[in-house]
């Protein structure tokens, strides 16, 4: 027995201590030794300076306010906006400061997708222009831009690539689009939903540039209408579009009781048929429905559940 | 305004910014970034920068358009700019952190806030401090300018609140007989020359501020380097490299007096040298006595003398004098020892390439179709400029002069070798404009005005340019590219890093570049630029030089090394980096330092070589070498000696500390009329005809000195003037762009001295209105309002000389005036540009008016000889009223200087002066004068005088001039010409108050008449 244990060295026991052994030196130099530190690349002796240094100051221990905001105030778009005379006039317009100072503002401005809107080239065109920066410092718009659903549209991501839209943004410099930002009952319908949708259709977008459209745009039923959806549908419709361009047709949608008729999703789906659609577009039917009387006609509730009827 | 006489102390010396009196900064600038048709109101809300106040209404801060102030307890923060409120917390409690530590130290306690000024003024950081009238710190957010290692690298509103504390502490400690002094004066007197006893009550009340520059800016940095943990000048390699250079040149070092008198001017570094030897000499004390030593003598505790130097003798036992000899003495033996560490292995040689030393340095290009070298460089007696120096003959032209060069590195600089164009910033103290020279033309353009971008490099692939902007403490790597009138912004990076010394390979795939972060660390990084203008940020650390900058890489024409500079062992030599090993190699061991590295070849290179005269370009062959020594820090062995500055070091501040939201006690608009208040109040004399008069002044303004009061009263007790001449009285008001002033019976100090009075009877009541058109100084261009009532005179305001025979008229004038001109490092005066003035008057005298315009023009061009120019002085007048009316003329003789002056001390140069006649001797209607000027180099004294009196410089002018009066007529005509001499000596007392003294002498004669003499003595008191 003692034989069979004697010696350190014995059967396997050397190839055991002599693995270990080599393991922890290669463990030791891949510790300790490698990957070789930065002076280790330093070709033969060169001396390094011996200089005292305590533990320093990290970023850790900087408390700053809100430095995200410098990424944007960098920019050079931004700066170039900065530049613009029309720009630094809205900044000292005391209703616009008002504006600012607002909570909702404020957290819009905050807002990532708004920022970048901020930074777009054609926003910052649209900034540039001078019916846009009249609007900045109307007071109606500037109730809107305080309010917390315009906030919410504004930081929308779809919107905000609206925003960046150059029909669209021309559509924002139109003066007769700025007046209708102004409008109370235009201020409300722009925090709806469907009309934001609404509102990103090009044919819509120029359907709006329209100033007969516009004064229709401002009453206040027709505004209603302009929420329902299936109306929505409707407007986005090309066909439809050039028929709300007439002033007589205008005239028809500011009257209530063709309005009503207009929310009838009957009569929605009908003024979205092709058929009538086409039927809309022709001279004589336009010339129809510019008629006094016929337009009295449509007004009527029996003739209008009639057409409701032969749709059906 | 009565001007500062002192500056600011400041922490870096390449700010000249901080060399102005803050209110003059502040106010100045306001009203160049202010277009005029927007001031609707004089109010300081009209004074904000408007497109700040825009970019703030953009993104969102609530607004205010005014400057608004944060106070805690201990300081009041003003910030105007909405951009720079990221840092407001930190800056906060920075302050109080520092604060902390000071009071502790030096056993201070603060009898006032301290008004702190938020600002980003220049493309570089700095700051500034001031005690007097109140106390004053203003912090410029950009980041430092890292050349040479002249700047710590970590982070700066720490190392600025840290570093200008000291000087508030310094300058405001007070003991009991101060704080006595100060309820007496009301406050803490300035030194005005209006009333010079001034500097005697400033002295009572604030003694402190009465030393020098050296010794202020050596406590500040010695201890602001303990404060960041080892991070300083105290350990500065720079600050080695200076006194080894000189121990090994046998150059001269200098004494106490002569470094303020003549070692500030004479080289290259000029001001500089007040860092250099303040600091070395403090960190000498430190290590020979005692650190705890060096505090006591800068302490105004009770028990210490007033003047700095008895204090030195109270602590040290010895004269300061025979101290500083003493450094001297060891210094030479510490270098020594340095060079033998150097020597120890073979230095390396190289082949100088110009005649003379080039001051300091831009980088550099090599053209080799030219066989030139490009570079801007900056020395003592000539304008900074862009020249050339041919490597075969060593020749240098001038190519382009730079406005605005910075101290250490002149301009940033970039080359296209394809155009010849050298690109190359202006302004490079304040916000740098991006200007272009072909060096084949000489043609230059501006490019870009206010681009706030530097570290410029060419990208040869597609032609743009590459540098980094700095705007509201932030660093952005922006790109520029043809025809370079816009920038884009490619990459902002966080607060407190900082990208600087960028190059692009030669195929324009890579940007090389140093990054430093907050905690001090320098790295050389590359970043693909493809990859970087898809806004991947992403980069590869090269080599991390822990705390020494990888200075000025530079691509070689393969693209397979950057070359640069390193004082990795202490000292700067020239390394490379091999992309292909990816390893550095060391390729110089030299005894001074070699710097800006520039290939040329596949085995030599270009560099600059450290002499005490500035940079001298050399060529070095290319040779990868093996040994090189470290050398020893005088900071390391304080630290090893002295283990107490360890102690020292400032932890970061905590929330659970100082925490800001807690620590403020007041947040809202800086409203001066709130701050509006008396600074100080003191007894003053005056003289009045030929009588003193007794009385006091009282000063006010609120704490940015945008707005100032100043009243005085005074009594003449003499019974020999009548009853109604015995009071005298002024008010002078100034609001933003107006000056209000009223007078009764005005009485002056200077008065009492000589032959000039401005004084006189009656009174006034004036009101001026004054606009810059352009303000990119040096180039400024202003217009000015006036109109005035004057009643109850004997004698014109204009003319002491001239008796009137009405007793009251209006007056009402208007002035143009713009000036281009430029001074080299180490002038007395401007030396060169051109300078011009309209002026018109009407005066208004029962019913009657009297108009007069009169236009000046001055060119001046500087000699080949440093410091010497030939100014060519021209003026001419023409008035509409009758030649018998007093009004009507234009008078003009004598040198004009008093006995005892604070004008002008130069005055032989102003139209209305013609040395060698008597004053208003000469008078007519209209007039047409002309003058030329030799000013001789200025003669530097190293030591002529004591550290409480001395002599800085002596200057001799000669000039000689010509008058013709009332050319329109023959038979009043009169012509005079004359030459004369004026020798001035320029004095400075109790440190720091400036004075000139004089002396003059004219002859002149007119026409066919007798010569006449007139020999002039004057002492100029204070700037």
């Amino acid at each position: 027995m003692e034989n069979q244990n004697s010696g350190w060295f014995s059967g396997k026991r050397p190839w055991l201590i002599g693995g270990a052994v080599i393991a922890i030196v290669v463990i030791l130099f891949f510790t300790l030794a490698y990957p070789p530190a930065n002076q280790e690349d330093l070709q033969g002796t060169i001396g390094k300076a011996q200089k005292y240094r305590a533990g320093q100051i990290t970023d850790k221990d900087i408390v700053l306010k809100k430095p995200e905001y410098q990424k944007i105030i960098q920019s050079d778009k931004f700066q170039k906006l900065l530049k613009v005379d029309k720009i630094q006039k809205i900044a000292l317009d005391s209703r616009f400061q008002e504006v600012m100072k607002e909570a909702a503002f404020v957290e819009l401005l905050k807002d990532q997708a708004f920022a970048e809107l901020l930074k777009d080239q054609a926003f910052a065109e649209l900034m540039k222009d001078q019916a846009f920066a009249e609007l900045l410092k109307d007071q109606a718009f500037a109730e809107l831009l305080k309010d917390q659903a315009f906030a919410e549209l504004l930081k929308d991501q779809a919107f905000a690539e609206l925003m960046k839209d150059q029909a669209f943004l021309a559509l924002w410099k139109d003066q007769s689009y700025a007046e209708l930002m102004k409008d109370q009952a235009y201020a409300e319908l722009l925090k709806d939903h469907g009309y934001v949708e609404l509102l990103k259709d090009q044919a819509f977008v120029e359907l709006m540039k329209d100033q007969a459209f516009v004064e229709l745009m401002k009453d206040q039923a027709f505004a209603e209408l302009l929420k329902d959806q299936a109306f929505a549908e409707l407007l986005k419709d090309q066909a439809f579009a050039e028929l709300l361009k007439d002033q007589a047709f205008a005239e028809l949608l500011k009257d209530q009781a063709f309005v009503e008729l207009l929310k009838d999703q009957a009569f929605a789906d009908l003024m979205k048929d092709q058929a009538f659609a086409d039927l809309m577009k022709d001279q004589a039917f336009a010339e129809l429905l510019k008629d006094q009387a016929f337009v009295e006609l449509l007004k009527d509730q029996a003739f209008v559940e009639a057409m409701m009827n032969i749709q059906e | 305004m009565p001007e500062s006489p002192f500056g600011f102390y400041t922490l870096f010396s390449h700010a000249t910014v901080a060399y102005e009196s803050p209110c003059l900064h502040i106010r100045t600038y306001f009203n160049k970034r202010l277009p005029s048709s927007t001031v609707k109101t004089m109010t300081v809300l009209s004074t904000r920068r408007l497109t700040v106040v825009a970019l703030f209404l953009l993104i969102g801060f609530p607004l205010s358009s005014q400057v608004t102030t944060q106070e805690t307890a201990n300081h009041r923060l003003l910030i105007y700019d909405r951009g720079h409120e990221y840092l407001v917390p930190h800056l906060i409690m920075s302050y109080e952190n520092a604060l902390q530590f000071h009071k502790k130290l030096f056993q201070y306690t603060p009898t006032e806030k301290v008004t702190v000024l938020l600002q980003d003024f220049g493309d570089y950081g700095n700051g500034g401090a001031t005690a007097v009238p109140k106390n004053l710190v203003s912090v410029g957010i950009s980041p430092f300018h890292y050349a040479y290692e002249t700047s710590p690298a970590n982070e700066r509103i720490t190392a600025l609140m840290n570093h200008e504390l000291v000087h508030i502490v310094a300058l405001d400690q007070s003991t009991k007989a101060d704080r006595f002094w100060r309820s007496l004066f009301l406050g803490k007197p300035n030194p005005t020359k209006e009333d010079p006893l001034s500097m005697f009550y400033g002295y009572l009340a604030t003694p402190r501020r009465f030393s020098p520059r050296w010794y202020h800016e050596g406590i500040a940095t010695f201890l602001e380097t303990w404060m960041a943990g080892g991070i300083g000048r105290a350990m500065g390699s720079y600050d080695e490299m200076v006194f080894r250079t000189a121990v090994r040149d046998g150059a001269y070092i200098y004494d106490v007096v002569g470094l303020e008198s003549e070692g500030t001017t004479i080289d290259f570094m000029v001001k500089a040298n007040s860092y250099l030897y303040g600091t070395r000499f403090m960190s000498y004390l430190a290590y020979h006595y005692e650190p705890e030593s060096v505090v006591k003598w800068v302490s105004r505790t009770e028990g210490s003398s007033r003047y700095f130097s008895a204090q030195f003798e109270n602590v040290f036992g010895k004269s300061l004098d025979d101290a500083w000899a003493r450094w001297i003495q060891w210094e030479r033996q510490w270098q020594r020892a340095n060079l033998d560490s150097i020597r120890k292995y073979p230095v390396t040689t190289h082949r100088q390439l110009s005649e003379r030393a080039l001051g300091s340095v831009s980088r550099s290009f090599y053209d080799s179709s030219l066989g030139k070298i490009f570079a801007a460089i900056n020395y003592p007696g000539q304008v900074a400029h862009v020249a050339s120096i041919d490597i075969r003959t060593g020749k240098i032209d001038r190519i382009a002069d730079v406005k605005g060069a910075a101290l250490y590195y002149v301009c940033s600089a970039a080359y296209d070798p394809t155009t010849s164009s050298f690109f190359y910033t202006t302004d490079n103290n304040k916000w740098r404009d991006l200007n272009v020279v072909n060096v084949r033309t000489g043609e230059t353009r501006m490019l870009i005005q206010d681009v706030r971008t530097g570290d410029l490099a060419f990208n040869r692939a597609d032609k743009s340019l590459w540098g980094v902007r700095h705007l509201n403490g932030i660093s952005s790597i922006v790109r520029i590219p043809p025809p370079y009138r816009e920038w884009n912004r490619i990459y902002s990076l966080p607060y407190g890093k900082d990208m600087f010394d960028l190059d692009i390979s030669p195929d324009g795939t890579i940007l090389t570049g140093a990054l430093a972060e907050i905690d001090g660390t320098q790295r050389l990084v590359k970043f693909d630029i493809a990859k970087l203008l898809k806004g991947d940020t992403s980069f590869e650390v090269l080599y991390d030089f822990e705390i020494s900058s990888p200075a000025t890489f530079a691509f070689s024409e393969d693209g397979r090394y950057v070359y640069g500079s390193t004082y990795y062992t202490g000292v700067s030599n020239i390394v490379r980096y091999d992309f292909q090993m990816k390893k550095i190699e060391w390729l110089t061991n030299t005894e001074t330092g070699y710097f800006r590295p520039a290939p040329i070849s596949k085995d030599s290179m270009i560099a600059f070589y450290f002499t005490g005269n500035g940079f001298v370009p050399v060529s070095i062959a290319i040779q990868p070498i093996e040994d090189v020594s470290a050398i020893n820090f005088l900071g390391q062995a304080i630290v090893e000696k002295r283990p107490v500055v360890m102690s020292w070091h400032l932890k970061p501040p905590t929330l659970k500390e100082f925490n800001p939201d807690s620590l403020v006690i007041f947040s809202g608009a800086y409203n001066p009329t709130r701050y509006f208040q008396l600074m100080s109040g003191y007894p003053i004399v005056e003289g009045y005809k030929d009588f003193a008069a007794f009385g006091f002044r009282l000063n006010f303004s609120d704490y940015l000195l945008l707005n100032e009061l100043v009243l005085t009263g005074s009594y003449t007790p003499n019974q020999l003037l009548p009853k109604n001449e015995r009071w005298h009285a002024s008010a002078r008001f100034k609001y933003w762009r107006w000056n209000f002033k009223a007078t009764y019976n005005w009485a002056d100090f200077y008065d009492l001295f000589g032959p000039t009075k401005v004084g006189r009877k009656g009174y006034s009541l004036g009101v001026q209105y004054r606009e810059y058109l352009v303000f990119d100084e040096p180039k400024l261009m202003d217009y000015s309002f006036s109109l005035t009532k004057f009643g109850g005179l004997e004698r014109l305001p204009e003319a002491q000389n001239i008796t009137v025979s009405f007793d009251n008229f209006w007056s009402l004038s208007g002035k143009l005036s713009y000036q281009y001109t430029m001074r080299s490092l180490g002038s007395i005066e401007d030396e060169k540009g051109v300078r011009w003035q309209l002026l018109g008057y009407n005066n208004y005298v029962n019913g009657k008016h009297f108009a007069r315009a009169l236009g000046n023009f001055d060119y001046g061009i500087l000699l080949p000889i440093h410091h010497s120019s030939i100014w060519f002085r021209t003026s001419a007048g023409y008035s509409l009223g009758e030649r018998r009316e007093p009004l009507a003329n234009f008078y003009f003789g004598g040198f004009g200087n008093n006995w005892v002056d604070y004008q002008d001390a130069r005055r032989f140069r102003e139209y209305y002066s013609f040395p060698g006649v008597d004053l208003n001797a000469i008078g007519g209607t209209n007039y047409t004068k002309a003058l030329i000027e030799w000013t001789l180099p200025p003669l530097r004294f190293r030591r002529l005088g004591f550290t409480f009196l001395y002599s800085n410089w002596t200057q001799l002018m000669l000039f000689s001039s010509g008058i013709a009066v009332n050319l329109d007529d023959d038979a009043v005509r009169r012509t005079y010409l004359n030459a004369g001499a004026q020798l001035d000596f320029k004095l400075v007392i109790f440190s720091t108050l400036e004075s000139t003294f004089s002396i003059g002498y004219a002859r002149a004669a007119e026409r066919n008449h007798r010569f006449t003499d007139e020999f002039m003595v004057s002492l100029k008191l204070l700037k």
